[in-house]
């Protein structure tokens, strides 16, 4: 906890500095969250040249602005809402999407690498109903997911970014994960009782 | 004691399950020895989450630097243009951006990659407000919109500047004013522009064409973002260049298209007589990347950065100035997008796989409009619907 609320208290000072002009917090801001940008928007689109033009508007659009810039208490929410904006605002520009479905503006690149991650003694049936599972969500839900625990936003930030209540937010989230205890529950199961046998 | 729920809520453990670092790592080992009951617990809830892993691509570190630097350069353009237009005032807005224009005109000789950024920013800049007919620019600031129906420029005359069928004397205007250096052409419009080295540009809807006050006979340089066909008068001594944000093209007397709108991936530029070179324009010194011989393409990738020349029929990318297209073989989004630029609307596409079709034909765009979307639609199959004014849904 202590280390979260140190880095927030240190980004409040960057970005006064920043919005006072100082380029030195401004390449702090840059190298801070390039990363994680890069991350998110890669989310958004495959295509890496949207993403990186976006990254690149992004800043300087803040720069431009920078003195009409409200305080904020979360950069990293601040910028990844932006992104979000601007990618999509592209994406409709050169694909056309005519987003008659909200799903055409939601994160169509996440995809669970399950086949990597599931443990070793995880039986293979097992493996391909958590695949079912998470194959099945929608665009919006897996951004949700990855919003909430890659991006570490919270349920009111990720509702606002993706117009929806943060209490369907939660309620999202909890729904996949108590889909996914079932499964490892009973492969827990399973092993317990492969010790007894034993 | 915690519940699974608790544990999703806590950004170290989800930073342990998802980042692990040394010091996450450090602090969980010392949270199990004071907690060892909850042993269990903790890993079970672990390997829950751990189910949602997502591989995250990183940017390298070059191009990482690269944006960085990038983003500082039109920083720092965009500083002077600020303090520029806050000293003059809003009211003097137009005339400061074409003063600017003129100083970037005589810095282009020493910083041509300088240059080339200010002409990107431009672009931005003058894509923001809506015009509806070609304007032109002078040196001190005013502009002229071409309202005739002779959609005309002619500069070859000396003390004369003829806009349609109205012909200006340069008596009647101040010293300052002289010749016009920006031409713009907004969707829907065309523009036909007689330099006064008798060159002829035909300026494409939604392009804009930069003329450095150190034009002349001797120096032909311009700067185009869009689309322009050009027919430059031979001269064997002084090459005329058409710089765009990524290739330029070096001629000594041709007749030859070039494409390069800020919004297509690819820069075109197909020969219809004579010779040009293709120069990189990234490169601090130009260097040449291609010869063309009439009836080639050349197409320049700005993603990958690649020059590959093919031939082709010159006339599938030049005959625009005469009020028609061609395609052979050609995808229907290019199609779309120069109706779109044409008429200065814009067709939606219910299935984006659309655009990627296949199509041959000609289309003439001198018929009114309705006629040329009924085409569209037998040429790819779809039906095409209004959305709105200038809103057209082809599904």
């Amino acid at each position: 906890m202590t280390l979260i609320h140190s880095e927030k208290h240190d980004w409040k000072t960057i970005w006064e500095e920043f919005r006072k002009g100082d380029k030195g917090a401004f390449q702090k801001m840059y190298n801070a969250f390039l990363d994680k940008l890069f991350a998110y928007g890669s989310k958004l689109t495959s295509n890496t040249s949207v993403v990186e033009d976006s990254i690149q508007e992004l800043f300087l659009e803040m720069y431009t602005h920078r003195k009409n810039l409200s305080e904020t208490d979360n950069l990293e929410y601040y910028l990844l809402k932006g992104l979000r904006r601007i990618i999509f605002h592209r994406l409709r520009k050169e694909n056309r999407f005519h987003s008659l479905e909200d799903d055409n503006t939601a994160a169509q690149n996440i995809v669970f690498e399950v086949e990597e991650n599931t443990p070793v003694d995880f039986k293979e049936e097992k493996i391909e109903r958590v695949k079912r599972l998470l194959s099945a969500l929608s665009p919006k839900n897996r951004e949700i997911l990855y919003l909430k625990f890659y991006q570490g936003l919270s349920y009111h930030q990720i509702g606002e970014m993706l117009k929806i209540k943060p209490d369907s937010v939660k309620k999202q989230v909890y729904r996949v994960m108590s889909g996914l205890k079932d499964h490892v529950k009973n492969k827990l199961w399973e092993f317990f009782l492969l010790c007894f046998r034993a | 004691m915690n519940k699974w729920e608790d544990y999703i809520e806590d950004q170290k453990f989800v930073k342990w399950v998802f980042e692990p670092d040394e010091n996450i790592n450090r602090y969980f080992e010392d949270y199990l020895r004071n907690h060892p009951e909850q042993k269990e617990e903790l890993f079970r809830a672990k390997e829950e989450l751990h189910l949602l892993s997502i591989s995250n691509p990183k940017i390298s570190f070059e191009k990482g630097l690269q944006l960085y630097q990038s983003i500082m350069n039109q920083v720092s353009v965009k500083d002077k243009r600020t303090f520029r237009i806050r000293r003059m005032g809003v009211f003097m807005r137009y005339a400061a951006i074409a003063i600017l224009f003129l100083a970037i005109g005589s810095m282009l000789v020493y910083f041509p990659t300088r240059g080339r950024m200010d002409l990107k920013l431009a672009e931005e800049l003058f894509l923001r407000d809506a015009q509806y007919y070609p304007v032109l620019y002078f040196e001190d600031g005013s502009k002229q919109e071409v309202l005739s129906e002779n959609k005309y420029i002619d500069l070859s005359v000396p003390g004369k500047l003829i806009i349609g069928n109205d012909t200006l004397s340069q008596n009647n205007v101040t010293a300052e004013k002289k010749l016009p250096n920006l031409f713009i052409v907004p969707n829907g419009q065309r523009l036909k522009v007689c330099l006064n080295d008798k060159s002829e540009v035909w300026l494409n809807a939604g392009s804009r064409l930069i003329l450095p006050k150190s034009f002349s006979k001797k120096k032909r340089e311009v700067y185009l973002a869009g689309e322009a066909f050009l027919d430059v008068s031979t001269d064997l001594h002084n090459p005329f260049i058409v710089n765009t944000s990524t290739i330029a093209v070096k001629v000594l007397g041709t007749k030859f298209n070039v494409s390069a709108y800020p919004e297509d991936n690819e820069v075109l530029t197909v020969l219809q007589e004579g010779k040009v070179q293709i120069l990189d324009n990234n490169a601090f010194f130009s260097e040449v990347k291609a010869e063309l011989s009439p009836n080639e393409i050349a197409r320049y990738n700005k993603t990958d950065k690649q020059l590959d020349v093919h031939v082709t029929n010159h006339e599938l990318y030049t005959q625009w100035k005469d009020g028609s297209l061609r395609f052979e073989y050609q995808q229907a989004s290019d199609m779309i997008r120069k109706v779109e630029r044409y008429f200065d609307i814009r067709i939606l596409l219910k299935d984006p796989a659309k655009g990627d079709e296949k199509i041959n034909g000609k289309l003439d765009l001198n018929v009114n409009m309705d006629e040329v979307l009924e085409y569209i639609t037998k040429i790819t199959h779809a039906e095409i619907r209004q959305i709105d004014n200038k809103t057209y849904l082809l599904e």
